[in-house]
């Protein structure tokens, strides 16, 4: 029954609106539903997408209002719709106006291209247009608001969310299912037969998605070693791409026949690579590591610039291969069998490795010391953890992960050069972890997914990819700030039972 | 025996002394309280004796060892553990999580026993770890350098090749001492309990390692050795045992159950528990306890001086605490010590202090004394 409310929230969606119809959304949609209809117009499309906004705003407000009445949710309806019809109204008079006096808006306003008005205006002159999309808005605001009240009264929030909970028990009931439960081993047969569908997926997946698929991997890889660092250490490194180039550039130079002709082994150059990226983690970590938080993320920030702009420097060329990168890095082979076809499976192998590395540490006297740390610096030393040499540990463990990412990165494009190394990877690879959830190993798997799978699938879009990636990672945050998959802590107690098996006292009180 | 003893402790904040050449005594299975106004430097002192602090004048003795110089994860290694006076647990850990982090400084699972949970535990003595590190630092060095060596002649690059004679000539070097040390820990472990099986498992172990100057073999044989010594575990059975240790210890503060529960979800006094818990699983000597008993009712104080007497009594700890409640602090101190901006200004047994004319000036003002 808020008036103020309703209207508040009409302007926000009503910004909203304007916000992506500035950035193009609207001609996209409406560019899509001619295509899906055979329209002549997207106009259809665009007001589709404005009245929907308007409906879905309509009902929402009502529903949150909840207002148990026909008249008011009538009104707060109307509201909603009339609120930010009133601002698209308002918008595209300014720019018709604006236009027809020859304005020339579109230098600032990329997308305001005369097409894109015309989707709102509809040929018509900008006055009458906008009082008709006032109109339209508004009483798709009404009808919304009219359907949210219909709905509150008939409970389908309700009935969804309890046919829901039977499906779900009715499930659980199943007596399949419960054995499963009860089975020990169930657990390894999922995980067992998830392994044998990654291995054979790229004999269905064709040849573009399982390099896709790779990349993915690969920046799982990075993710893992990067949730050492920030996830459990609590070291915010924003320069992680540094130890990612230090493989990269360490595999290329010793495989690629130029500059240097060494041409060595992969599978040696291999772990010189890991190692040399542990040692600059270390080596980065003694200067760095006495600065917290914010500090030390201009630091690193500042690190992994520097190694970049090396790989590019005039100085280093000869060393380095300079801005043009390394050609022809070499690939790995096995008993005379070129692997570089295998590839997909290579990183799946390392990803094992390193996600049975980290939860291994995560759940040792290491592990924990690094959480300790993370929550509380001051009161983990005076609990006898030497801040110091754990810290570096986790610099050294997080940028050996990385160099092996490098290592295979570098191996599988044939190529590496500068502009692999950019700001942008670190960026990407800390998303991905925020995004999966602080400190969680699914969680990173389930993020480079996200953020590195979704943007190819969402290729679709074509230039506005980006854009409506961005939109969900930001819908994403608000909806779930930790995460995707956040980290559950073990259960760690021992119960009742293990306890009695371990010392001959009556428990007391033990849980459930 | 003082278990603790500081010397003219101060330690200054700019122009503000904090804490003015204070001398202390604390005796061995003793409680001890200090008291004083707010800001008198009590805390200041408690962080001075756990390094926190550097005091920049006077002496910290604990147990005979100077403190002032040390790190504060070595102090806590060496036995003292405290609580705050703001609880300050790790709040994204579960309570059992922070009872094991309290017991760091016992544990020994490094890296490598993190990673492999079946190797016998690492050696204590920092000697030993920085042996093996050489050791292990060696045998990478060997690993470099053999391939190198190998394809370098291979593609007749004698640059390389003289490169990759630096990496081997340091591994060599460090590799013949190591040898040597692991070879004398293999026939010691011999000596210990000699058996047919362990005498093959060793030659065995000889033959394979020290083939070409392995400085593997000194791990190994010192790992071989540790293991029997100290009677004890592989890093999985270490972390097993911790986990008992810090179950018997949930139960001891009152915590049965809780174990799996975020510390933050905690109520505030099971928070406080938990967090003398953490400090009890160190297994300190001595026990400093910052305000044990702040915003506690009546019925729960009198549970904490119940259990701050059997720590002394059951566990035999030295207790340091301060305390604001004066009826904790008369009932349970065996001495007093009083701070007042900085200095101390008197200390006795609780009945002495009572009646001390500067301890009441100091709580309630020269007034309160005229009264």
């Amino acid at each position: 029954m808020n008036i103020r409310a309703t209207i508040r929230r009409g302007l926000l969606v009503g910004l909203v609106v304007l916000f992506i119809f500035v950035l193009g959304v609207t001609t996209l949609t409406g560019s899509i539903v001619q295509g899906w209809f055979k329209l002549d117009s997207g106009a259809a499309g665009a007001w589709l997408l404005l009245c929907g906004l308007a409906l879905w705003n309509g009902a929402t407000t009502v529903r949150r209002a909840a207002c148990h009445s026909w008249k008011a949710a009538l009104w707060n309806g109307l509201l909603a719709g009339a609120v930010p019809g009133l601002v698209v109204a308002a918008y595209t008079l300014a720019t018709g106006a604006l236009i027809a006096a020859g304005a020339p808006l579109r230098e600032w306003l990329v997308q305001l291209t005369p097409e894109a008005i015309g989707l709102l205006t509809l040929g018509r002159p900008p006055l009458a247009a906008a009082g008709l999309l006032w109109a339209a808005l508004a009483a798709a605001g009404l009808v919304g608001g009219l359907l949210g009240e219909w709905g509150a009264r008939r409970h389908w929030g309700e009935s969804i969310r309890r046919r829901g909970q039977a499906g779900r028990a009715a499930i659980v009931a199943l007596p399949v299912v419960q054995k499963s439960v009860a089975f020990k081993y169930t657990r390894y047969i999922l995980i067992g037969v998830g392994v044998v569908l990654l291995v054979i997926a790229p004999l269905f997946l064709g040849q573009y998605w399982t390099y896709t698929l790779g990349l993915v991997g690969i920046y799982v890889i990075l993710g893992v070693g990067l949730n050492v660092v920030v996830g459990l250490a609590g070291l915010l490194d924003l320069g992680y791409v540094a130890f990612f180039a230090i493989g990269a550039y360490t595999v290329a130079l010793l495989t690629a026949p130029t500059p240097h002709g060494i041409m060595m082994s992969f599978w040696l150059a291999l772990p010189i690579g890991v190692a040399l990226a542990a040692t600059a983690g270390v080596l980065l970590g003694i200067p760095v590591l006495r600065m917290r938080g914010d500090y030390l993320a201009i630091v690193t920030l500042g690190f992994g610039e520097i190694i970049r702009i090396l790989s590019t420097s005039d100085v280093l060329t000869t060393f380095t291969g300079g801005p043009r990168g390394v050609r022809n890095v070499g690939s790995p082979t096995l008993l005379g069998l070129d692997l570089s076809n295998y590839f997909y499976h290579l990183i799946l192998l390392a990803i094992v490795l390193v996600v049975v590395l980290s939860t291994r540490l995560q759940n040792s006297r290491v592990g924990r010391a690094w959480m300790a740390m993370r929550d509380d610096e001051d009161v983990a030393q005076a609990m006898g953890i030497h801040v110091l040499k754990y810290k570096l540990l986790a610099f050294a463990i997080g940028a050996s992960f990385a160099g092996l990412g490098g290592v295979l990165f570098a191996s599988r494009n044939l190529f590496t050069g500068p502009d692999d190394h950019i700001l942008l990877v670190s960026i990407n690879v800390l998303c991905l972890v925020i995004v999966g959830g602080m400190g969680s190993i699914p969680g990173v798997v389930l993020g480079a997914l996200v953020l590195k799978g979704l943007p190819e699938v969402l290729r679709e879009l074509k230039d506005y990819r980006m854009l409506a990636f961005g939109t969900l990672l930001v819908v994403m945050m608000i909806l779930r700030p930790e995460g995707l998959w956040p980290s559950k802590r073990r259960s760690l107690e021992l119960r009742a039972d293990d306890e009695a098996a371990a010392k001959p006292q009556p428990p007391t009180g033990a849980g459930p | 025996m003082n278990i603790l003893e500081s010397q003219q402790v101060t330690k200054r904040f700019g122009g503000l002394t904090a804490v003015s050449k204070v001398d202390l005594e604390v005796p061995e299975r003793s409680i001890l309280s200090i008291i004083g106004p707010n800001g008198a430097g009590k805390t200041t002192f408690f962080n001075c004796v756990t390094g926190f602090y550097r005091a920049e004048e006077g002496s910290l003795y604990f147990d005979g060892t100077r403190l002032n110089d040390l790190r504060p994860d070595e102090i806590a290694a060496r036995g003292i553990s405290r609580t705050y006076q703001n609880i300050r647990l790790f709040h994204a850990m579960t309570a059992l999580e922070n009872i094991l982090v309290g017991q760091h400084p016992n544990l020994r699972a490094g890296l490598c026993e993190a990673l492999f949970r079946w190797l016998p535990a690492a050696p204590k003595s920092g000697r030993a770890r920085r042996l093996e590190a050489a050791a292990l630092g060696a045998a990478l060095l060997l690993f470099a350098a053999i391939p190198v060596l190998v394809i370098a002649g291979l593609l007749e690059k004698t640059a390389l090749f003289r490169a990759a004679l630096i990496p081997l000539g340091l591994a060599a070097l460090v590799g013949i001492p190591l040898w040597v040390l692991g070879t004398v820990h293999l026939v010691r472990w011999n000596l210990q309990a000699p058996s047919p099986g362990r005498a093959a498992l060793s030659a065995g172990l000889f033959v394979v390692l020290s083939g070409t100057l392995h400085p593997l073999l000194y791990i190994v044989g010192s790992r071989l050795h540790a293991h029997e010594e100290q009677a004890a575990f592989t890093a999985g059975e270490e972390e097993g045992a911790a986990l008992r240790e810090a179950t018997r210890l949930l139960n001891f503060v009152g915590l049965t159950g809780k174990g799996d529960w975020l510390a933050r979800n905690l109520p505030y006094g099971d928070q406080r528990r938990l967090e003398i818990a953490r400090a009890l699983a160190s297994n300190p000597k001595l026990l400093l306890l910052d305000e044990p008993t702040a915003g506690m009712n009546p019925a729960e104080t009198e549970e904490m001086i119940h259990f701050i007497r059997r720590l002394r009594d059951e566990l035999g700890m030295t207790i340091l605490l301060i305390e604001h409640d004066m009826r904790v602090v008369m009932g349970i101190s065996d001495w007093v010590v009083v701070l007042d901006y900085g200095v101390k200004i008197c200390e006795g047994t609780p009945g002495q202090v009572q009646c001390n004319p500067r301890v009441i000036e100091a709580y309630l003002g020269k007034k309160g004394v005229a009264a």
